[in-house]
């Protein structure tokens, strides 16, 4: 069975951390995931309530970007706090963000830099048994200038590395909007994505307001073995209860 | 809700064509599309009943003898889109279908794109008084069909809008630009008026429509909010018997 997650940056934003836990397991979650790490009293709250937290987020931003080698020693400070914060709730992966396109150097130089600094990462947290999942963003809609774009690169990129514990998180929203042929792509890399994201395309709300047939598209991963979670980063339409089991519904979990 | 076509050339194979189109009206079906075209009395036989016939074919993917990329094959692919267009026209049907031919070596992209554009704007030209249009087929080159000419939806707009004719418009394949660009809604919502006619399959496969990642239900209801009034065929290779598989098929589509 997959195991999904909600998101604490998404849903019932206006509550406290614990009082999001405690409307995820009211609709019948056990787990969710957030763009968070840094504090960890938040992370905390978050672990709570019958829901444990799954996911935090270091993000590659200007001053802690892994693929410009002036904020690569930022990045690794970075990834070592937020792992640290992490694992003290008991939770053992993040999602990393590769950082965006910079004006003096090409795609191979950044590309050469962010392996470098994954491999730096990953060797690092190779003995805390804690895994980075590394995020392709479409840059067609959504996010104009960020490095990775491609899916098959991504999954170069984290071979590259030669640590198990990099992999790929793979957002069947963005990749849907870049390339299609999804479970084409998935049959034959599943084994290097540590993670899914999905929201409908287009619009990147509910599920199953999408011209994605998630259901079929689940199945699927499902039956290749997969292993991890799927988290729900998508914007609610609907007020939020109604949203989420709008989408267990359709999801069948 | 767009009007769907059963294909002659997969379903019921095995009979003539009176029978296959007993056998497509017998499962609900009101439209069906060929991939024939240059022969009137099969097109005949595919019109004895009241399944009504859409959609015809100008040239195969690989007939090279009538590329409309090639010079020196330009003549011979607009000697067929009339004699095909003129036996579609004797059963009623109004369209075809044209593919764009193969890559040709030692030729660019942008020379053959120049050639197409050319033939296309002579073919349209000459169906103009007919009320006859040509949809052009883009393909995808990842599974399929490597070496085709077209596989970018974004340029076969663009190709059909530069021959300067309204009865040239693109065939948009679900399941060909699936494959290759995702993020369908968005390029329908932009360029709807230059769809003349859709195909569709499940991703992957090419099965019932039903069996893959794609949620046609709602393509469905997107491309009927758009307003569009033409057909959406069903050129996908069945796993079903023929019958089973249109039903499921119907059903799927709420049609």
């Amino acid at each position: 069975m997959l195991k999904f997650a909600a998101y604490f940056d998404i849903f019932f934003k206006d509550e406290p951390y614990d009082l999001r836990a405690k409307h995820f397991s009211e609709c019948g979650f056990k787990y969710a995931e957030t763009w968070r790490g840094a504090d960890l009293a938040e992370l905390k709250l978050m672990n709570s309530n019958g829901i444990r937290l799954i996911s935090v987020l270091i993000s590659g931003t200007k001053e802690t970007s892994p693929s410009n080698p002036e904020t690569r020693a930022a990045f690794l400070e970075k990834v070592d706090r937020i792992a640290d914060n992490a694992l003290a709730i008991g939770c053992d992966r993040a999602i990393v963000t590769a950082g965006s396109q910079l004006n003096k150097m090409s795609y191979q130089e950044q590309r050469s830099v962010l392996v470098e600094s994954l491999a730096m990462a990953g060797e690092k947290l190779k003995s805390r048994n804690f895994s980075l999942n590394l995020e392709t963003l479409n840059t067609i809609v959504d996010h104009p200038g960020y490095l990775l774009n491609d899916a098959n690169d991504t999954i170069a990129i984290c071979k590259e590395t030669g640590c198990d514990n990099i992999n790929m998180l793979y957002d069947i929203y963005h990749m849907g909007i870049m390339g299609g042929n999804i479970i084409d792509f998935l049959r034959h890399n599943i084994k290097r994505i540590g993670h899914f994201h999905l929201a409908a395309i287009p619009g990147r709300h509910e599920p199953k307001r999408g011209e994605t047939n998630y259901p079929f598209v689940l199945e699927e991963i499902d039956k290749l073995g997969y292993e991890g979670y799927i988290g729900l980063e998508y914007m609610p339409l609907l007020p939020h209860r109604e949203s989420l089991l709008e989408t267990k519904e359709y999801l069948n979990f | 809700m767009p009007k769907v076509a059963a294909f002659f050339d997969l379903f019921f194979k095995g009979e003539s064509y009176e029978r296959q189109a007993e056998l497509i009206g017998a499962c609900g079906y009101k439209y069906a599309e060929t991939w024939k075209g240059d022969n009137l009395d099969d097109l005949k036989a595919m019109t004895s009943c009241d399944v009504k016939l859409v959609s015809v074919l100008v040239n195969t993917v690989t007939a090279k003898e009538y590329f409309p990329n090639d010079v020196k094959t330009r003549d011979a692919f607009l000697e067929r889109v009339d004699k095909v267009a003129d036996n579609a026209l004797a059963v009623g049907c109004k369209q075809a279908i044209v593919t764009a031919g193969c890559q040709l070596t030692r030729k660019s992209y942008q020379e053959q794109r120049s050639v197409l554009v050319e033939t296309l704007a002579k073919a349209g030209e000459m169906l103009k008084s007919r009320n006859f249009s040509i949809n052009l087929e883009t393909l995808n080159t990842d599974v399929n069909h490597a070496g085709y000419l077209l596989n970018d939806p974004n340029d076969t707009i663009a190709i059909c809008k530069e021959t300067g004719c309204a009865n040239v418009n693109m065939l948009y394949d679900i399941y060909h630009m699936g494959i290759m660009t995702g993020n369908i809604t968005d390029f329908l919502r932009f360029n709807i008026k230059r769809i003349g006619h859709f195909h569709m399959a499940a991703i992957p496969g090419r099965h019932e429509p039903k069996r893959g990642e794609t949620n046609y239900p709602f393509l469905f209801e997107e491309i009927d909010k758009l307003g569009y009034e033409g057909y959406i065929g069903l050129e996908y290779v069945p796993l079903l018997p023929g019958r089973e598989s249109l039903l499921e098929t119907k059903e799927h589509l709420n049609i």
